[in-house]
């Protein structure tokens, strides 16, 4: 592969992210509507309450808590795949462990929403984080559930970090091939490396 | 927990208990009225009744013996045990479900954020979730006790052993500086029990009428094998 070919391929793989594409932007909309549908559905559960879920008793606990553990287990695949291919030392792993972090880390996005949307009072749900109140009293660090946020955090931040580093040299060629407010984010992002 | 709560030191003034003697309760369910009413319990309508959303801190259940026509019923009025190794408290994470010292598993209603975990742990399913907005059917709505909060949808509730009653007494005795005397004190269920199969009292006191009938040969726990060191004593029928 001479120089010129490697330029083009780059030129061809950076495309999509300075150019957007109708067939993009048609897609963007539907998928948005979906989502805003979505959120309009979570308003309504808050206003006349979980019961719309279908919910009941004595069972408390159903398809919001089944989703998470869903997501969850969709991210620990993402996980499984990327390290699986960097233990046996696959030399052509790079594409597909892109593909299984970007999995992780935005499955585990999604897997966090189920929590929150399984509340009965989700505007109160801060009071899960590890912060005394005015009254000087913590969560109860004997429930698993203040785990749970113990647990999706460390293996949000682990997995963050997971897709980030590798990404490093790759933000770097795009910082060296935009200008303007670009350049800005991903100098920032590349912190700082340089091609040899 | 605080132990700064609890004045006299080490023990505490009261220990909370309920004796069921199965061998009087008529099944007539004036107690889950008198809960009702008491308590603030919303109605839930015949719809969402009949999804099992209603709301009973207190609810008699029936067992048939026999074929017809040679036909036994029993009943056995179940509601919290008020456990004192209750599964209900370690799983909240903001200490809505509460031991006090007095041997109550008390419900802090505004601490609750609704993560139901409490009512899953609870092996009497005896804790009930706000799944709709609370209604009261009118007139009902015009004889709600000032004494006790209302719920908001999305909180757990359940009973209380009328702990806005217990406050009460304890007020009253504290300014008289006396203990409160056994049977002075009743819940809403064992004070409309026409039949007295709900005793009320304080095991703290071994002379109490609770804490003898607790002591009774007839006693157990519900559920006892699963160690949750319950409150309350079902004396046992005597065919």
């Amino acid at each position: 592969m001479n120089h010129a070919d490697s330029d083009r391929m780059t030129e061809d793989l950076l495309r999509p992210l300075s150019t957007t594409s109708l067939r993009y932007r048609v897609a963007l909309v539907a998928f948005g509507l979906v989502a805003l549908s979505g959120l309009g559905a979570w308003g309504y559960q808050m206003y006349f309450g979980i019961g719309v879920s279908g919910l009941n008793w004595p069972v408390f606990w159903g398809f919001y808590l089944v989703n998470f553990v869903f997501w969850i287990g969709i991210s620990h695949a993402g996980t499984l795949i990327s390290a699986i291919l960097r233990l046996v030392n696959a030399t052509w792993r790079g594409p597909v462990t892109r593909f299984a972090e970007a999995i992780t880390s935005f499955s585990l996005v999604i897997a966090a929403l189920f929590p929150l949307i399984h509340l009965g009072r989700p505007w109160l749900a801060f009071w899960l984080l590890p912060l005394p109140n005015d009254r000087g009293l913590w969560p109860n660090f004997r429930s698993p559930l203040v785990w749970d946020f113990f647990a999706i955090s460390t293996y949000f931040i682990s997995s963050a970090l997971f897709i980030f580093l590798p990404m490093i040299p790759d933000f770097a060629l795009l910082r060296d091939r935009s200008a303007g407010s670009k350049w800005r984010v991903y100098g920032v992002l590349s912190t700082g490396w340089r091609r040899r | 927990m605080r132990q700064d709560d609890n004045q006299t030191g080490a023990t505490p003034a009261y220990k909370w208990g309920m004796a069921v003697d199965l061998d009087r309760c008529t099944g007539c369910e004036a107690c889950v009225v008198a809960c009702r009413a008491e308590n603030n319990v919303p109605t839930a309508g015949a719809e969402a009744a009949a999804r099992s959303r209603a709301i009973h801190w207190i609810r008699v259940e029936r067992y048939w013996d026999g074929e017809f026509p040679d036909v036994r019923v029993r009943y056995r009025p179940v509601f919290c045990q008020q456990c004192d190794s209750a599964p209900c408290e370690p799983v909240c994470p903001t200490y809505a479900s509460y031991h006090t010292e007095e041997g109550l598993n008390a419900q802090v209603y505004n601490r609750c954020i609704g993560t139901r975990y409490c009512a899953n742990a609870c092996p009497y399913n005896v804790r009930f979730f706000n799944f709709d907005n609370p209604v009261w059917e009118k007139p009902l709505d015009l004889q709600l006790n000032p004494d006790v909060s209302i719920r908001e949808v999305g909180v757990m509730e359940k009973c209380t052993f009328c702990i806005q009653r217990i406050n009460e007494a304890k007020i009253d005795a504290g300014a008289m500086g006396t203990r409160i005397e056994d049977g002075a004190l009743q819940p809403a269920c064992a004070q409309s029990c026409t039949a007295n199969a709900l005793v009320f009292g304080d095991l703290n006191d071994p002379e109490s009428a609770v804490s003898r009938l607790s002591r009774s040969p007839r006693g157990e726990k519900l559920l006892s094998d699963l160690g949750t060191a319950p409150s309350v004593t079902y004396l046992g029928r005597e065919d």
